[in-house]
């Protein structure tokens, strides 16, 4: 079986630091850092709204429950951090400030290693002209102690500028006050520090990935930076502009302003809870920097919906914007232009059709301002340097809701994009009214005896999985649930891995699915008649519709079968719901009320309560509760057989077992399940015709 | 000796007993063995059920562990806990022939240490035998500082002592009220009595203190190998075994859910409970709240029954058993197919005798 036995567990292991000595001043401070990088911060705090700030840039948030939060310090944060444009004294001055106790020796040494080096040194393009940056001169002629770095050196012509070693002097590009206001003491802005200068050489364009590879092995990872404003060889897209009506959160103006901090744009990784606006931050990034930019989806249905938020929310004109999917191949504007597409479009090595391949020239061909990743921690690393091999983009920007992977790849996105810019904190969103209040539950659905014997009889997986995504348990309490739903007035989306069992309800709820096989038209027909009508209520989903789909108006989940224990999947399910609805309160009393449900069915005592602890571990971490609920099934059976559910007699039950251990061998490949219907339900089967 | 001094050595007196019941390791003061011999007397402790489970144990060398009724009296406050102490004490003179005198002397002794001043020191001198017998015993809890200078022997009364009797039920040392004033928003250090817990809905358990009690009282029922410690912090977290471990102490889920809830930070019961809070009473998150009692639960799901199974060997011998056990009430569960019959271990003795007769019969009829 393919259980995901993350790497990392987030537990930390016992330590005693009860010797560390607390300030005397300690109340009026918000967080304890200990000496293994584990900081904890009171969230009830007056200084909380800034220490969040800073902590989010520096570390990782292991745990963002109500009350007191968990951070870490790992090497990637503080990579992260000195980034964005936090010097390594700064990040030690600021932590001490906002610890109780004093700072440990360890932490300060840690922090000093980590951005010894990191950070040191930038790539910047500038007029055309790659640079290598520093504060610091000694970097430079470290680094151009090698050979392969000397070799692409080009020295300048004019004298002006140039100091003693022949590197030009400028000085610093000023970071934002708003990025730094965090670093302040409070009262202490006036304080006006002497602009820094940074000392640079220009290297050869031909010979920049080299450069790249050769400082990674001398440990000075060059970050990129893209002097947009000053590139006047790639040509801008028209009219880029944000139509007025366009609102952007505070939580988005912060997250971009740690992108373009600086004036220039910074690669790196923004994460936003789903339905928090991930979109927008995008467009907004990309109408920035207002050059070509690549916009990469994880499907066709998603880049449809990219493109349209393009359009909503710009005033790009209809021939600058291209899609280029299996089905639409766009012309490329030859000047420059946004173009919309999938990873696996891109990553394909096969041999492509004339035309695709006429389309992936002009990609490869040209110079990209921005590449807009969605999703980014779906993409297996192979397929990500393939991508970023073939579109030579200046600007790398990734955009994810749950930067977590059951393996650990995580860090390689770091460098293949580069770090961590912005994090939100999915509590404070939805206090804020930016996110719909869920109430997540867990139903136990008890397993029917000769279930259970079944389960505890069978001998491989694969039927044990079956047996607890079939029980008729879950099937009596789904068709509760949507019907207790569906009269309230909600929308309900209700997700089945597993595809046999996913016809099967559909069947018994007599309501459309869509899953891998169901065409691109179809799709869309159905989703469309589920956004725009109130005939269509409830729709079955397998986990292709797991991630980008937008569907604003449901706000129930019903989880029959899932991935194991995949937190990834779980945190995505919910996002489905998170939109805010049209009566989320945005004034603060979101906090109180719930206005969405998230239930999960779980077979009782089976592996499946095992995998469903594992999957909510990401959602409890950033401050989710499920409720358990034990007596909904003994309610469900009840109202079965009042109101003559599919599934209501023993019976019944037998029948579905039959076909479960009969249809075991070729599930996958029987397509029209062979499930016997009680004969009094056969008679109402209509099959669900969609409107086009 | 000052006031402090006596404040001091109460406090140390009194925590050893406490650590002791919820079984502290490494404490530089223990309890006087009549303490821990009192401890168990009184049912607050009993024998390590895990220890006496395992056959190769003695069961006389097992350390005391908790019992339920130990928990409870870990809850309460410390005004609460030493008239728990008295009335015990009170209570096993009931052995004694002299009980009755013994008892109104013990009542006189705790008078007079009403009226006594604080920080001022009597003689034992003009104590009665039995009198100072009392005081002595008192002594051992830390209720008194007793001591022999010089062949003079004297006593300090503390302030618990001095208060037992008169100074109006909840006096100044009553923890509970204490802490309840200071939690505010924070712990202060050097202050060991008091304790406020944040209760997380990762299960993760934030107690603002720096007692060692506490510790060893969250360590009742928490994973101990999780416990980080910060200067005036502990985070540490509930699992399903550590419940498990508190439960096989006899710990009750209500107590722990009532201790919780009585030492819960202000925070906690501040405003509307915060997302995905009810608007219940308790300051407890719900879903952990609900955790702690489905865990209860599962214990009861299943039940142990001692059984014993019998094979039948002859043709027959299977329906007429089957018979006989279930006319008497004796059977649990058989099967024809399998030949196996479970008997209610209690009633094996009857049924063998009623297999070997049976047999008996059937091989002399055989013979016949």
């Amino acid at each position: 079986m393919q259980s995901s036995s993350g790497g990392e567990e987030i537990q930390s292991i016992g330590a005693d630091f009860s010797d560390l000595a607390l300030k005397p001043d300690h109340i009026q401070r918000p967080c304890w850092v200990c000496p293994d990088g584990n900081i904890y911060l009171e969230a009830f705090h007056d200084l909380y709204e800034k220490a969040y700030d800073f902590l989010v840039a520096i570390a990782e948030p292991v745990a963002r429950p109500e009350f007191v939060h968990q951070y870490k310090l790992t090497p990637y944060s503080l990579y992260a951090a000195v980034a964005t444009n936090i010097e390594t004294e700064s990040i030690i001055t600021v932590l001490q400030r906002l610890s109780k106790n004093a700072l440990p020796k360890e932490v300060k040494q840690f922090v000093r290693d980590c951005t010894s080096k990191y950070g040191k040194a930038k790539l910047v393009l500038k007029h055309n002209k790659f640079y290598v940056e520093s504060e610091f001169p000694m970097v430079l002629r470290e680094l151009l102690r090698d050979q392969t770095i000397a070799q692409a050196r080009i020295h300048e012509d004019v004298e002006a500028n140039v100091d003693e070693h022949g590197f030009l002097t400028q000085t610093k590009a000023e970071e934002m006050k708003e990025n730094l206001d965090m670093l302040r003491e409070p009262g202490d802005g006036k304080k006006q520090k002497k602009p820094k200068v940074v000392v640079s050489f220009q290297v050869d364009g031909v010979k920049v990935e080299n450069v790249k590879r050769q400082a990674i092995e001398l440990d000075y990872p060059l970050m990129e930076e893209y002097d947009f404003r000053n590139d006047n060889i790639n040509p801008n897209v028209p009219l880029f502009d944000l139509k007025p009506i366009t609102r952007i959160r505070r939580y988005q103006e912060r997250s971009l302003a740690k992108m373009f901090g600086n004036g220039r744009a910074r690669s790196g990784i923004i994460v936003l809870p789903c339905g928090a606006g991930k979109t927008l931050t995008g467009v907004t990034a990309a109408q920035t920097i207002k050059k070509s930019c690549v916009c990469l989806a994880t499907n066709a249905v998603s880049v449809l919906q990219w493109k349209h938020q393009f359009q909503k929310w710009t005033n790009i004109p209809d021939d600058r914007i291209a899609v280029f999917t299996s089905d639409q191949k766009d012309k490329l504007h030859p000047d420059a232009c946004v173009l919309i597409t999938t990873y696996t479009m891109i990553s394909y090595n096969g041999k492509r059709s004339e035309q695709s391949q006429k389309v992936m020239d002009q990609i490869t061909g040209r110079e990209w301002g921005c590449l807009l990743m969605d999703e980014v921690h779906v993409v297996p690393a192979k397929m990500f340097r393939r991508v970023i091999g073939s579109v030579k983009a200046h600007t790398r920007l990734g955009l994810t809701a749950t930067l977590v992977r059951e393996d650990d790849l995580i860090s390689d996105l770091n460098f293949l994009i580069g770090p961590k810019l912005y994090e939100a904190n999915w509590m404070d969103l939805t206090a804020q009214g930016y996110l719909a209040n869920v109430q997540c539950v867990e139903v136990w659905c008890p397993m029917t005896g000769p279930f259970m014997k079944e389960y505890l009889l069978a001998s491989n997986a694969r039927l044990k999985q079956l047996l607890y995504v079939m029980n008729p348990a879950k099937l009596r309490a789904v068709e509760f649930l949507v019907r207790f739903h569906e009269a309230r007035g909600d929308k309900i989306i209700v997700f089945s891995d597993l595809v046999y069992s996913l016809k099967l309800y559909a069947e018994m709820l007599k309501r459309p699915l869509i899953y891998g096989e169901t065409p691109e038209r179809e799709r869309q027909a159905i989703l469309g008649t589920f956004r725009a009508s109130d005939a269509l209520r409830t729709i079955c989903i397998s986990k292709v519709g797991d991630t980008s789909i937008d569907l604003p108006e449901a706000n129930v989940i019903v989880q029959v079968s899932s991935h194991f224990g995949s937190r990834r999947q779980e945190a995505q399910r919910l996002g489905r719901i998170l939109r805010p609805k049209s009566y989320t309160q945005t004034d603060g009393s979101n906090k109180s009320t719930f206005n969405a449900f998230f239930y999960t069915l779980v077979s009782a005592d089976t592996q499946e309560m095992f995998y469903s602890a594992k999957r909510q571990q990401y959602l409890i971490d950033q401050g989710y509760t499920f409720k358990i609920v034990t007596n909904l099934c003994e309610k469900a059976a009840a109202e079965a057989v009042k109101h003559d559910y599919a599934f209501a007699t023993p019976e019944d039950d037998r029948r579905i077992l039959r076909t479960v251990l009969t249809s075991e061998n070729d599930l996958e490949k029987v397509i029209s399940s062979p499930i016997t219907f009680p004969s009094r339900v056969k008679k109402s089967i209509t099959i669900f015709v969609i409107s086009v | 000796m000052t006031p402090e001094d006596l404040e001091r050595y109460t406090q140390s007196q009194w925590d050893a007993v406490l650590h002791y019941l919820v079984g502290t390791p490494n404490m530089k003061v223990q309890p006087n063995p009549a303490v821990t011999h009192f401890l168990f007397q009184t049912d607050l402790m009993q024998p390590d059920p895990d220890y006496t489970r395992s056959s190769y144990n003695n069961k006389d060398d097992a350390p005391l562990v908790i019992t339920q009724k130990g928990y409870d009296f870990m809850l309460q406050d410390n005004t609460q806990q030493v008239w728990h102490f008295i009335v015990q004490y009170l209570d096993s003179m009931e052995a004694s022939e002299k009980k009755d005198k013994f008892q109104r002397e013990a009542l006189l002794v705790l008078i007079c240490l009403s009226h006594s001043r604080f920080g001022e020191c009597y003689s034992t001198a003009l104590l009665t035998k039995r009198g100072l017998k009392i005081v002595k015993d008192l002594a051992l809890f830390g209720l008194i500082y007793h001591k022999e200078i010089g062949g003079t022997s004297i006593f300090y009364p503390t302030r618990i002592a001095m208060q037992l009797v008169g100074a109006g039920g909840s006096g100044m040392w009553s923890w509970s009220t204490k802490a309840l004033d200071e939690a505010l928003a924070h712990p202060r250090p050097h202050n060991s009595s008091h304790l406020a817990i944040i209760v997380q809905t990762n299960f993760q358990l934030c107690a603002y203190t720096t007692s060692e009690l506490h510790v060893s009282m969250l360590g009742l029922f928490c994973d101990v190998h999780s416990i980080r410690r910060l200067p005036n912090v502990i985070f540490m977290t509930i699992t399903r075994d550590s419940i498990k471990g508190a439960f096989s102490l006899g710990i009750q889920s209500q107590q722990i859910l009532r201790f919780l809830e009585k030492h819960a930070h202000p925070k906690l019961r501040q405003g509307s409970g915060g997302l995905g809070a009810s608007v219940s009473a308790s300051p407890l998150p719900g879903n952990i709240v609900d955790q702690i009692c489905l865990w209860d639960r599962e214990r009861s799901r299943v039940l142990w029954n001692d059984v014993f199974m019998h094979q039948p060997m002859l043709t027959g011998e299977y329906r007429a058993v089957h018979k006989y056990v279930l006319d008497h009430g004796y059977h649990v569960w058989s099967s024809e197919r399998r030949n196996q019959i479970y008997i209610k271990y209690d009633h094996v003795e009857r049924v063998q005798r009623f297999i070997s007769k049976w047999r008996a019969k059937a091989a002399s009829a055989r013979g016949r």
